[in-house]
């Protein structure tokens, strides 16, 4: 049975480079490195991002590899999303309501930014913010918060 | 000339601030707007009418009526009346030749009336027809307002999103008193200045409309605000209406709130001597006493009104038989509640003859009113015409309508309101009816021999205000899809160009030369825009099978098939390859452009079918490159311990391997017709990927070659060379369907399909290339088309695809190519026109 290790960067000899490289993380923080797993299955009880109905998102900074094996032992269908998203972290309400129309106090949840681009957005601590973007959009994504945060001055 | 100290003036006298008019400097104090400043150095006229050019001055002071549209820092048709002073603006008066005190367009006042009557424009300058470019252009200059400027420097415009629990709208009295009494997260809006509040103010900002969910759009200038909220409460207060007498458009004829802003905010006589025509604001009267103004009388209701004037600015009142000297004349037609964006939300509009006005009443969940937009003021009804003979009587001063275009109108057959509002543009003009609602359809009542309630109104629309269009549009993003090769081959200076979202390399510089390199040694494609589905579970083989036309239950593991998508009616939908991972895995490729509907479509039947398979759209998870040629394997054998012998790797198997070390799966197939493996790895890994093969001596190549290659392999675009008509078998894939399958999407549709056409193969001699489209004429008449042409230097020849007659589809049929106006014999090939056994594929 493949493991699908052909979707896991950290499978690689080399280290990933992020999609998000070329912008200048003037006001984001890249954490596209983070480990995503996209987990299929009964995860309500799990601790992760929920993306539907039987769908959620592990993210997680540690061992990509022991993490992935142990939710596969628990029955869970696993694939591996760490290289599909691109990940901002971003400080302040204000330069986030410029971004999204989604309700910063009912997050996480996915919705629309900059033109229609999917994006899943959790609320870290305070005022901190993370999206998930597809790491295809991910530098345009990027240059459009750097553009949002200098029309707020910063 | 300024007053003494006001209590509650806004202006600081001790900070200056100077701007331009007409290029002269003036001087005005913070706090000012344009127009009081303007004012207060002498101006008088601030504007030409859009049809008549007759002088206007302020009126409102309240930024709704139009006379004092100006062009600021070349932005057209701004309201200086309410635009705060800033140092060095340049302001310029506009729909003026001349100047805007004399402005020599102005004869249409004089004379032009004959010829202008009310919908001149829908039977006059009509015939001679080839007159019609000359009319055009002088009605081109003469019409609209402002103009545009043609260079432009793009200002910045920003849309911010927020949710709260009460937003209330209107900062005056009521809506004050909602805010501080309303509990939770509470933001007013305010079109005037700030306040000190316990309460969120956002302010000068107007709310343009209410929208379905509560979502109320604010103009705050530079930001657009998407706010929605729990709770509305409007308080947007009640409009000055005009009143319709002859010359009530004079230069000097102004509505109370005028006077008020006048004298208590920027500390402006408004004139010498005035008469007052509004026996309900006692205030009014106050405030001109306390800035010197002489009151020569006062009337509540006369029965005979007109203003007289000279070059366009009142002289005199002509007030029941009695002439009387004055500059300035005080008067309204009473107030209507402003209920806009009540009735945009939902709300009734009701009339109530007592006090003549429209109430909003039965409002929707969510929106409440307080205040005078409510209705709660006492007022006693206006009469719908004074007349004292003489001038020109407007009841629409924006638009230029009169009395004489209302009942001409009428006269016609114009009878209804809304048909009324079409044909005289009554209410249309830059005040959207705020100053002559109820002028209008008081005038309409008289006419038609009706009331007002029978009359009703003309439907509320946003946005409430004029904006500027940039701040609708925002700021220009485009969203672009880069694959994670992007950037290696902009740094290899590839010509890129868009495909979809995506940003792709057309090529590296000399497409001709990455076709040779592929045929004769190697080459590297970045295909990492293409579709890229997992299929896994118990169930996965039956989801297939029953999706594709073709079998998919009976394909080993390891192994690769081409498969079309067709929808329930035949037609050709998508087309990939499908590799089988597993007795449970599948993993699927779309077309670059299908990916989100190919997955959507999975998606949609397993939810009607309920097998238990996953489906997970792994397309930006993936970068994948194509590695083709003659040297491909050796290639790929130098950068992976795996056995890639043509035993042990054969066409269309499917391999997980380690490929500089990178996991890779690697599928051989070949759609630019040579030798090839297409590898597919984690998008963050991809450069690496990529740079190793260049490394190996791959030449990048891009999609022009692409597409040649594949020609010379016949090998079909899903998209380019079919539509949403085109379907397997005239497509000259019946080969694919398995109609002995017992159900599969589109099964029902294919034995019926009408070959009204067949996909075949053309060449041409070189130097005869036809456009895409290009017809494929017979007897003089159009028999099908081009979908694909190039010309291939490896054949010495034009070779396409096109769409041809089903008699004509046999292979050395002739058919004839219209390109230029000229016919050109093409012959027709069912094979692939390279490697047509596809041996070089399997070798």
């Amino acid at each position: 049975m493949s493991r699908l290790d052909f979707l896991s960067p950290h499978e690689a000899d080399v280290a990933g480079v992020s999609p998000l490289r070329h912008v200048a993380g003037v006001a984001f923080t890249d954490v596209s490195q983070l480990g995503k797993l996209e987990v299929r299955g009964d995860v309500g009880s799990l601790e992760a991002i929920p993306l539907g109905p039987g769908r959620a998102l592990v993210v997680l900074e540690g061992d990509v590899r022991s993490q992935r094996d142990r939710l596969v032992g628990e029955g869970y269908r696993v694939y591996d999303m760490t290289a599909a998203l691109a990940a901002l972290e971003i400080e302040g309400e204000d330069l986030m309501r410029r971004l999204t129309a989604l309700d910063l106090e009912a997050l996480p949840a996915i919705g629309s930014i900059a033109r229609g681009t999917t994006a899943l957005i959790e609320r870290r601590d305070g005022e901190r913010f993370r999206l998930f973007v597809p790491q295809e959009l991910g530098q345009f994504v990027a240059e459009v918060v750097t553009d949002m945060a200098r029309g707020l001055g910063r | 000339m300024r007053l003494s100290s006001q209590p509650g003036e806004r202006i600081d006298r001790s900070r200056q601030v100077s701007f331009f008019y007409d290029g002269s400097p003036v001087e005005a104090f913070a706090g000012d707007t344009i127009g009081s400043a303007l004012f207060a150095s002498g101006r008088r006229v601030f504007s030409r009418s859009f049809k008549y050019h007759r002088p206007r001055g302020l009126l409102c002071c309240s930024g709704h009526c139009a006379n004092c549209m100006m062009t600021v820092d070349g932005i057209p048709n701004v309201r200086v009346c309410v635009e705060p002073v800033r140092p060095g603006a340049q302001v310029k008066a506009q729909n003026v030749l001349g100047s805007v005190d004399r402005d020599l367009l102005s004869v249409t006042d004089k004379i032009g009336g004959p010829f202008t009557p009310v919908g001149f424009y829908y039977r006059t300058m009509i015939r001679p027809r080839r007159a019609w470019p000359l009319y055009e252009k002088v009605l081109r200059n003469l019409a609209g307002l402002g103009r545009v400027p043609e260079t432009w420097t793009h200002r910045r415009y920003d849309t911010e999103h927020r949710h709260v629990d009460v937003l209330v709208i209107g900062g005056g009295r009521s809506g004050r008193a909602a805010a501080a009494a309303a509990e939770g997260d509470v933001l007013l809006v305010d079109e005037r200045g700030p306040h000190d509040a316990p309460y969120e103010v956002l302010a000068p900002a107007t709310a343009l409309a209410i929208y379905e969910g509560g979502l109320v759009p604010v103009d705050a200038g530079n930001v657009l605000y998407r706010i929605r909220a729990d709770r509305i409460v409007v308080a947007t207060g009640a409009l000055e209406q005009t009143l319709v007498f002859p010359g009530n458009d004079l230069v000097g004829v102004m509505l109370p709130s005028a006077v008020r802003r006048m004298v208590d905010e920027w500390a402006l006589k408004p004139g010498t001597r005035a008469v007052i025509v509004d026996g309900e604001l006692p205030s009014v009267r106050n405030q001109l006493i306390r800035a010197g103004v002489e009151i020569a009388a006062v009337v509540r209701s006369p029965s005979q009104l007109a203003a007289k004037g000279r070059r366009g600015r009142l002289t005199s009142v002509l007030l029941d038989g009695k002439r009387i000297d004055c500059d300035v004349l005080v008067v309204s037609g009473g107030r209507q509640p402003a209920y806009s964006l009540l009735a945009q939300a939902g709300a009734r509009v009701e009339y109530e003859p007592g006090r003549g006005i429209f109430v909003p009443t039965e409002l929707p969940p969510g929106v409440e009113v307080v205040g005078s937009a409510a209705g709660e003021f006492p007022q006693t009804p206006a009469p719908a015409q004074l007349d004292g003979g003489g001038d020109k009587c407007f009841v629409c001063i924006c638009e230029d309508v009169t009395t004489k275009d209302v009942k001409r109108a009428v006269a016609e057959g114009f009878d209804s309101i809304e048909l009324a509002k079409r044909y005289t543009t009554v209410t249309m003009g830059p005040c959207q009816g705020k100053l002559c609602h109820l002028p209008s359809i008081r005038m309409m009542a008289r006419e038609t021999g009706t009331d007002e309630s029978a009359i009703g109104t003309t439907t509320a629309r946003p946005p409430w205000r004029p904006i500027e269009l940039g701040l609708l549009a925002g700021r220009h993003y485009e969203p672009l899809k880069r694959s994670p090769i992007h950037h290696r081959s902009e740094e290899l200076g590839a010509k890129v160009m868009w495909t979809g979202a995506w940003k792709r390399p057309h090529s590296y510089g000399d497409p001709a030369a990455e076709v040779r390199a592929v045929h004769e040694a190697l080459g590297v494609i970045d295909v990492s825009t293409l579709g890229k589905i997992l299929v896994e579970g118990p169930e996965a083989a039956e989801l297939l099978e029953r999706l594709y036309p073709n079998r998919f239950g009976d394909l080993k593991t390891g192994r690769i098939r081409y498969g079309v998508l067709t929808t329930d009616g035949g037609r050709i939908m998508d087309d990939g390859t499908v590799a089988r991972l597993g007795d449970e895995l599948f993993y699927v490729t779309t077309t670059s452009t299908g990916s989100d509907s190919v997955r959507e479509w999975f998606e949609w039947w397993n939810a009607i079918w309920g097998y238990d398979a996953e489906i997970v759209n792994v397309t930006g998870a993936l970068a994948a490159v194509n590695l083709a040629g003659p040297q491909a394997r050796d290639a790929l054998g130098l950068l992976t311990d795996a056995d890639v012998s043509n035993e042990a790797f054969k066409y269309l198997d499917a391999k997980e391997i380690r490929v500089a070390g990178v996991p890779c799966l690697a599928l051989r197939i070949g759609f630019v017709g040579e030798l090839g493996y297409e590898l597919h790895c984690a998008a963050s890994v991809g450069e690496h990927l990529w740079d190793a093969l260049v490394a190996g001596g791959a030449v990048p190549f891009g999609l022009e070659p692409q597409r040649v290659l594949r020609l010379e392999k016949a090998h079909v675009i899903v998209g380019q060379d079919t539509d949403s008509e085109s379907n397997l078998i005239s497509a000259g894939m019946p080969w694919i369907v398995k109609q002995d399958k017992q159900d599969f999407v589109g099964k029902w549709a294919l034995p019926h399909v009408t070959v009204r056409e067949r996909l075949v193969g053309f060449t041409l001699p070189a130097g005869v290339l036809p456009p895409e489209g290009a017809q494929i004429v017979r007897e003089g008449v159009s028999r099908g088309r081009v979908t694909s042409a190039r010309v291939s230097e490896r054949l010495g020849k034009v070779i396409g695809l096109a769409w041809v007659e089903p008699e004509r589809a046999e292979e050395g049929e002739t058919i004839a190519i219209r390109i230029d106006g000229v016919l050109h014999d093409a012959a027709v090939t069912l094979a692939p026109f390279y490697d047509s056994k596809g041996a070089l594929l399997r070798s």
